[in-house]
């Protein structure tokens, strides 16, 4: 459910990103976000939650493109530095669970692909 | 067709964050601390709350801001003890976001409290994800549910300040293994405190009063 409320942040930003490019594009061909695992967010939802609230605006027929960042870790303890599987949060090395996570709540507009 | 790339890097929960941190302002100007409870529906949030209110009531003036897809009934609840409580209805959201809660809490008499405590929608995914300017989230999982949830929903359980075992006088009634369940809460986040608790009994209200108290 909270795909779509997120999504119409989505809209909104890239709306904003087109206008503010001079000159004006042509059209927008797909637009990428970047999703931290952490975020619980489904893609296919999200696409779905797109297709949706951009239907009537000027980037209707856009696609959009869901990046997933993992979550990162960094053993305060022996150094290790890495991704981690989601659920466990343990040094993948040594087994600490001094770690410091990274990544995982990412959630950014990343780049746009405009036909010029 | 001439195509190009714009890199954008712009955060998506701006807005929201935003109006997070309008709140903490707010909050931070009145000398009030927020926490906001988070438990799937059937948890024993507003229970929980029911059974909080005397021994809160000792410490702090708090109000309560209840979150629901529909219905005043949780309000209503927490008013019948009176304590000053209002609904916030998402009509079909699956949680509080940040500018409901902030206006809902400039409604309030902030002058006369030392505590708002938030109730937010029956959900262990998506208010995990929304900052609302709180100052600590508060995991509820009653033993009823099962304890593998810390690493099905581990958002939830990494961002807590403090996880509440809920319904604890059920458990000569049930299979529930507690240390397994505290060992998947550890996977996610090692160092939280967890309270056992049952709003039935008053066990382990004390000690969760208190750890609210010190940590204020």
């Amino acid at each position: 459910m909270h795909e779509l409320s997120i999504c119409q942040s989505i809209v909104d930003s890239i709306l904003e990103e087109l206008s503010a490019l001079d000159p004006k594009p042509k059209r927008l061909i797909s637009a990428r976000i970047v999703v931290g695992e952490f975020r619980q967010i489904v893609p296919d939802f999200m696409k779905e939650a797109y297709k949706a609230v951009t239907k009537g605006t000027d980037v209707e027929g856009s696609e959009l493109e869901v990046k997933t960042a993992p979550i990162q870790g960094k053993c305060g303890d022996c150094g290790w530095a890495g991704d981690l599987p989601m659920g466990d949060f343990k040094c993948q090395s040594c087994g600490s669970s001094g770690l410091k996570l990274d990544g995982g709540m990412s959630l950014y507009l990343d780049n746009l692909e405009i036909e010029k | 067709m001439t195509k190009a790339n714009v890199r954008v890097y712009k955060d998506l929960m701006g807005e929201n964050e935003k109006w997070a941190e309008e709140t903490r302002k707010l909050l931070k100007e009145k000398n009030i601390v927020m926490i906001n409870i988070i438990g799937s529906p059937g948890c024993g949030k507003t229970t929980l709350l029911e059974g909080m209110v005397g021994e809160l009531g000792k410490i702090f003036r708090f109000a309560v801001l209840e979150g629901d897809v529909e219905t005043t009934a949780d309000a209503e609840r927490i008013a019948a003890l009176n304590i000053e409580a209002s609904q916030l209805l998402t009509g079909g959201a699956c949680h509080l976001e940040a500018k409901l809660v902030h206006y809902a809490l400039k409604d309030l008499p902030l002058d006369d409290l030392d505590m708002v405590v938030v109730e937010n929608v029956g959900n262990l995914v998506c208010p995990a994800e929304f900052d609302i300017g709180e100052k600590a989230k508060i995991a509820v999982l009653s033993v009823t549910e099962g304890e593998d949830k810390p690493s099905k929903y581990p958002l939830l359980f990494h961002e807590a300040e403090a996880v509440l075992l809920t319904k604890i006088d059920l458990l000569p009634h049930l299979d529930f293994d507690i240390d397994l369940c505290l060992d998947h809460v550890r996977k996610v986040n090692s160092t939280v405190p967890i309270f056992k608790v049952s709003a039935k009994t008053g066990e382990g209200f004390v000690e969760w009063i208190n750890w609210l108290n010190e940590n204020r």
